[in-house]
Formats: C-alpha cells, structure tokens, sequence
C-alpha cells in the first residue's frame, strides 16, 4: 500500500496516478464482473427445474438440431425404394428347366444304374424342390424338340410382366415411391411399367393354367408346368444396398433447421421443468459465448465500468459537500471494490458448485447470504457515509452485472448498502455512545425518561417503519433506471421492458422483500443501540461501539436473512 | 424554617458499600444531610466521589447498604417510588449532559412538558426565567454545542432547577470555569438555598468552594476506600489528625 501511496505525492503524479488507477481498476473489474453463464447453469438438462430465468442477451442464430434430426428421418423414410430388375430371369429359367430335362433325358439312356439312382438327387438340386419319382417319369416321356419353342414362348410372355416377391408389400413400396434399375450395371426402367406387376404366386398360376398344346399327354405336360411355376422366381428384387444409398442421399440433402433467438427473449422461466429444446438452447448459448465474443463483452464491460466510476464521482465531487475523498481515499476504495468483487467472483463459483447439491433450493437464493453490503460498511467506517452512498450505488450496479444483468441483485445490494453506509446501524451506536460519554443517559434517566422509552424504542421503530419504504423505494427507482437504460440506451420500447419487467419481478419478489425490510431494519436498530447504550466512558469507546454495532449489524442481518428466506421459502412465498 | 428532628437527617446514607464488579470503590460509607444544607463531597482523584452521587441518585446500585430520603428507603422501595423519590431530584452532570439534540429552552422545559404536562409555551417561559436565573439570558435558542463550558455547566443547573426540586446533586460545578464564574455559581448557590430552601449535595475539590459554601463535608479517601473525615470543613480542617485530609485542605502541604 505504501508502493502505490507514494505515488500519489505530488499534484501532477497524482493525477497520473489516479488516471492509470481508474484505468487498471476499471479493467481488473471488468474481467471479473463478465458474466460466465456456464458458472451458474451449466448443468441444466431436459427435465430439470430452472432455479432462475435465463433471457437472451443479444440475438442468435441457432441450429434446432432436435428439428434438423427429425426432418432428416422424415426425409430417410420418404426416400424412394430401389428395386433391380432382372431381365434375364426368363433365360435362366429356361436354362434351369433345361438342365433338368437333359438329365432326365441322360439318366434314361444311360445304362449306368448309379446315374439313375441318383438322378432324383441331382434334378432336386438345380430344381430346389423335392421332386418325386412319378415326375421325373413323367419328364422322361415328354418330347422335348416339340416343347422348346413352347417353353421360350410361355415364359416369355409371363416374364414380359414385372413379377415381385411379395404381391401387397410392393403394392405399398409403390405408394411410397419406387425405382427400378436395371440389371447390375443397368439404368432405370421408365415407371410407367411399374403398375403391371405380377406377385410370384399369380405369376406360377399363370404358368400352370397355360395350354401346351403336344410334346406330351396332358399329365405329363402338367407336371412340366408344375416344375416351371414352382422354379419360377421374381425379376424384380428389393436392392437393399441401393436403398439405403438412397436414403443416406436424402438424409443428407436436408438443410439443418435454424432458429432465431431475439435479445431479451425469455428461454426459460423460473421454476419451469425444462424442456428438451430449451435445454439444447441452452446449451448452444453457452458455445457461442466462448472464445472472441467474450472478449468483446469484456471491452465493453470495460467501457461502462469507466463510464460507472468517472461520472458519479465528478457529480458526487461537485454537488455533495462531503464527497472530497483524498487520493489514499481513492487507493482504499480501489482496495476494497477489488477485494469485495473477488470474493463475489469466489462466492458465485461456489453457489454453482453446491448449487446442484439442493435442488430445491434456487441457486438466486445463495446470493442472498453474500455480503454485499460489506463494501459500503467499511467505506462508511473508514471514510464517510457521504462516500459509502455514492459507493454503493456504484457497486450496486457493478454486483448487477456480475449477477447477469440481475435487477433483483441490483436492488437488493442497493438497499442494504445504504442501510449499512447510511446514518443508521453505525451512527445510532455512535449517537447514543456519544450521549452516554457525555452524561446525556444519565441525565434523562433521572429526569424519569427510561432511556429504554426515550432512545431505544423510537430508533428501532423508526427503522422497522421506514425499512419497507426504502424498500419501495429502491425497488422503484431500480425500475426506473432500468427504464432509463433500455429505452434510451438500449433501443427497447418501453412497453416492452416495462412486460419484461413485470414478467421477471413477481409480486412475491416485492413482498418478500417489503417482509424482510422491518426484520432487517429492527435487527440493525438493535445492534446499533444495544451497543450504544453499553459504551464506556471515554471518547474511544464510543468508537470501539459503533464498531461492535456494525460487525454484529452485519451477521445479524445475514442470519435472520437466512431463517428469513428458508422461512418463506417453506411458505412458498 | 421551623427545626423539626427529621430536619437534621433528611438524606441519610446508610452503611453504603460501592462495587464495580469485584473493585470496591468505596466501603461502608453512611453520613446523613441536613434539610436545606450545603453538603460537600471531597476527596481525591479516584477517590468515588462522582461514584458516590451515582449511587445515592439512583444510576447505580450499591453493593450493601441503602440511601433514605425523607425516611424513604430508595433502593429497597418499587420501581414507582423511586421514580417519585427521583422527581425531587435536581442533576448537574459532570460536562452538564444536556441533550445535544436540544436548544438550551428545550432541553429546560422537557421535564415540565412531557411529567408535568406544562403546555410548551408556558414551559418555555420557565426555562427563560430560570436562564436567567442562571445568568444565560438571550441563550435560550442556543444548542449546547454554541456555548462555552461554563455557560453548559450553568444551563445544566438551570435544567436541574427547572422542577424545583428538593435536593440538588451537583457533580463538579466549577470544573473548567475561571475563578470569577466560579465565584458566581457559588454565590448563586448560596442565593438558592436561602431563597429555596433547597438542599445541596456537591461533589467538588475546588477549596475555595469548599470553604465557601458547605455547611457539611465528608472526605472519601481513594486509598483506603472509606470515609476518613465528617463535619464542616472548617472543623474538620482545625481538627483532623488525617495527614492526607489536612494537607488537602492545606493545599497539598505535607508537614
């Protein structure tokens, strides 16, 4: 401290000083009061409860990936169904039928017996059926030079016609859509063929119920139409792999679905279970601010923060009497904002750690025990309560900022730190110190004024009385310089803030804290006075007083602030 | 004023043992007060002189013994009888304690206002007359803060007076005043006590005074925390045998 209060001792160095001390103090702030999002809610899921509202803060442009996947599956189910038309199947029948007759026909010449034993063997094979013995006699008898031509014309004629495997299901391939190749390497078959098809099992009826005119006597000739219709086998296959080709094609041929999410646009609200969009959002909000995005933010963070510190100081310096701090002053108040915003920093990293540990517990809740306040009671101590105003509304809006954008937080810090910089905790423990040191107590104690009537009770009324109102107040005029901000800085209409407002502050919110106020107030009141009626006699225990007043104001106020917010929270208020 | 026998012990102090904790300040102190007196306080510095009035006033309570006004017991009596007994006390504090919140008239005409139920305006004229009285007319609008220690010192007294009361404590009048205004107050005491007949404890080391005013005195000694000497200053200082009382009253000259 010295190092830097050395620097301050001529009147040119002083003003160097102090500038490059704004300048280092406002950047330090600024990286620390940038918001993270990810501290405080990075573990939200689908079906979690959200223990604060998160809105956007400047638009984005998102992929809905939950959309984008299921247009793709729309896509992959509506892609056409590939199917290979065989067009030599009527040759390779006839090969087959042939194989089958030039066997009978070998077996029966042959004098080997081994060959006619096992010719029943043999036609099963290439047939893919049993076949019985009275069949294959009855193939030995046919003429076959007669059939040939028969043969070639009948199966051409059935395989003019497409035959499928399964009559109904192509029937509804159809209706989704279908493309037949041709072939192994072949093109496409123009579709409108696709509509004369043929099941395999029409396909054998046909076979079976055609005239053969000779070649044999009629049973024989059956049992040759027999064995063509139940070798017969479909032209046209499911090609598998083509189809999924297909369908990947497709897939791919989808555009992925962007949304657009505008700034200020509430993406979940408090206490709602969130939903699996919601939670993507989420989640592709927290990407998009890593990298370079962030270090504009902290530019610009940077920018208000000179603007927070230069312009309330210089009003404050020409219209409040008592505003004059010293440049050691300065130093100090540097000191504390640092160290008030760190542990703030600290603070908020540890809410979110343990902040999943309760859920039931809101995570906004934690912020109520940190002590705010504490900067502007130790400015008030160390300074002047002139000060300390100025001070805390500065930090209160610096602490808003680092709460993401927090009205409640802003007001919240503002309050309580005008209590404790104000003329309240502290100066009753002074005032009344003073009054003790100077026989003032005595005095009215035996004029017959119980100094319990006559000091105490009226202070901590006043203050239970008047802590609502300053409530109301600061909510009030935490509203109203919102107002300021967003509509003439920001471009917000005000019927739009003014909705937004209302939708982020619920009247709950309000008489939460109109219900602490008094409890507040009385818990201050009382540390104040109780202290002060117990100083000692000298000048220096009024000072040992108001110190004990305020130490104690402060873990009072934190305490019954923590009964208070489990109290109403079991209240559901 | 008619001799009536509880005339010689209006204020008695009764084997009174004074105790911050486990220090004694004082041990078995008992002395009584004419009605209508002038009675001093000595002793040392440290002695419990200022302990001493605290304790017979009613701010703190002693360790043994009892104060009797009148016959009236204060410390065994109820709350409400203290609080009559302390309506007949008048109060200077060391440094006056007038509420520094207050104008000088305020800070008179309190007591009338809110015990007597003295309309305001008829109460401010009190408070002007007994200003007055006190030689600070013309400073009745003035905060204790705007006037010098012995004009405090005097306005306290002036407040003291304001409900005529019957006994008047005074803790140190004269400390921080030139000899000419000490001088006066003494004078103005002597005034009261013939006009009103008010009787007057003081707690003083101011020698002049002493031989000035008390009809009666006691000396507390801080060394061996009791009383060492009773009677009129003047007796005791022909007659003592103390060392340390007779070189208080000689100036500090030891033989």
């Amino acid at each position: 401290m010295d190092i830097f209060g050395g620097r301050f001792a001529g009147e040119e160095a002083s003003r160097w000083s102090r500038l490059i001390f704004l300048i280092v103090t406002a950047l330090i702030l600024s990286v620390l009061i940038t918001p993270h999002q990810q501290l405080i809610s990075t573990t939200y899921k689908a079906g979690d409860i959200a223990g604060a509202s998160v809105r956007a803060n400047q638009d984005y442009l998102l992929e809905d990936t939950h959309l984008t996947d299921r247009k793709r599956k729309e896509a992959e189910v509506t892609a056409p169904l590939v199917y290979a038309f065989n067009p030599t199947a009527a040759a390779v029948l006839r090969q087959r039928l042939g194989l089958i007759l030039e066997l009978v026909r070998q077996a029966r010449v042959s004098p080997d017996l081994e060959m006619k034993r096992s010719l029943r063997k043999k036609v099963s094979e290439v047939s893919g059926f049993e076949v019985d013995a009275g069949d294959l006699e009855s193939l030995a008898r046919l003429h076959n030079d007669q059939l040939t031509g028969e043969i070639t014309r009948l199966t051409n004629q059935v395989y003019e016609r497409l035959i499928v495997g399964n009559n109904e299901r192509f029937a509804n391939d159809l209706l989704h859509g279908v493309i037949v190749t041709e072939g192994p390497p072949g093109g496409e078959v123009p579709p409108q063929n696709y509509q004369q098809f043929l099941g395999v099992d029409e396909a054998r009826q046909q076979v079976e119920q055609a005239d053969l005119p000779d070649g044999g006597d009629r049973h024989d000739l059956a049992v040759l139409k027999g064995f063509l219709g139940r070798m017969m086998k479909p032209n046209l296959l499911l090609n598998r792999e083509g189809s999924e080709k297909k369908r990947i094609e497709a897939r791919d041929s989808v555009k992925p679905v962007m949304f657009q999410v505008k700034r200020g646009e509430i993406i979940v609200r408090e206490g709602e279970r969130i939903r699996e969009d919601q939670a993507q959002k989420l989640a592709m909000i927290y990407q998009s601010r890593s990298g370079i995005g962030r270090l504009f933010m902290v530019l610009g963070v940077f920018g208000l923060t000179l603007i927070m510190l230069i312009f309330p100081y210089r009003f404050a310096c020409k219209n409040i009497r008592k505003f004059n701090p010293s440049s050691k002053d300065l130093l100090l108040l540097t000191y504390i904002t640092l160290g008030l915003f760190l542990g703030l920093r600290l603070s908020l990293v540890v809410t979110s750690a343990i902040g999943g540990m309760f859920p039931y517990i809101h995570v906004t809740d934690y912020y109520y025990l940190f002590p705010f306040a504490l900067g502007a009671m130790l400015v008030r101590i160390l300074i002047n309560s002139e000060v300390a105003l100025v001070y805390t509304s500065v930090c209160a809006l610096l602490a808003g900022i680092l709460f993401e954008n927090s009205l409640v937080i802003v007001i919240y810090a503002l309050m309580t730190g005008i209590v404790m910089a104000g003329r309240t905790g502290a100066s009753f423990a002074a005032v009344l110190g003073t009054m003790t040191v100077n026989s003032e107590v005595d005095a009215l104690e035996t004029m017959n004024f119980p100094p319990m009537e006559f000091l105490v009770a009226p202070r901590i009324l006043a203050m239970i009385l008047m802590m609502p109102l300053l409530v109301l107040y600061a909510d009030l005029f935490g509203i109203l310089g919102g107002y300021v901000v967003a509509v003439g800085l920001l471009d917000l209409t005000p019927a739009l803030y003014l909705t937004q407002t209302r939708e982020a502050m619920t009247f709950s919110d309000v008489l939460v804290g109109l219900l602490k106020a008094p409890a507040f107030g009385a818990v201050v009141a009382l540390a104040g006075t109780y202290f002060g009626m117990k100083t000692g006699r000298t000048a220096s225990a009024v000072g040992v007083s108001t110190t004990r007043a305020v130490v104690s104001g402060i873990l009072l106020v934190i305490v019954v602030d923590a009964i208070l917010t489990v109290f109403f929270y079991a209240v559901k208020l | 004023m008619a001799e009536n026998p509880s005339d010689a012990d209006f204020v008695t102090v009764e084997a009174m043992t004074m105790a911050y904790g486990a220090f004694v300040v004082q041990e078995n102190v008992s002395f009584s007060i004419r009605r209508g007196s002038v009675f001093v306080v000595m002793g040392d510095s440290g002695s419990g002189k200022s302990t001493l009035m605290r304790h017979m006033i009613g701010l703190d309570r002693p360790s043994k013994g009892d104060v009797r006004y009148a016959g009236t017991p204060y410390w065994s009596s109820t709350e409400a009888e203290q609080r009559r007994l302390r309506r007949r006390f008048g109060v200077l504090f060391q440094g006056a304690g007038l509420l520094s919140s207050m104008t000088l008239a305020e800070n008179i005409s309190l007591p009338l206002v809110q015990h007597l139920k003295v309309p305001r305006g008829e109460a401010r004229e009190v408070a002007v007359t007994k200003l007055e009285l006190v030689g600070l007319g013309g400073f009745e609008d003035s905060y204790p803060s705007q006037v010098s220690g012995g004009m405090r010192n005097r306005a306290g007294l002036a407040r003291a007076l304001a409900i005529d009361p019957d006994i008047l404590f005074l803790d140190e009048p004269s400390a921080g005043l030139d000899p000419l205004s000490a001088r006066h107050l003494d004078d103005l005491i002597l005034e009261l006590r013939s006009s009103l007949g008010t009787t007057f404890v003081v707690v003083t080391h101011e020698l002049p005074s002493i031989f000035a005013i008390a009809d009666d005195a006691i000396f507390l000694d801080g060394e061996r925390h009791r009383m060492v000497a009773h009677g009129p200053p003047r007796e005791i200082a022909a007659t003592t045998t103390d060392p340390k009382v007779k070189a208080f009253l000689e100036r500090g000259q030891y033989p």
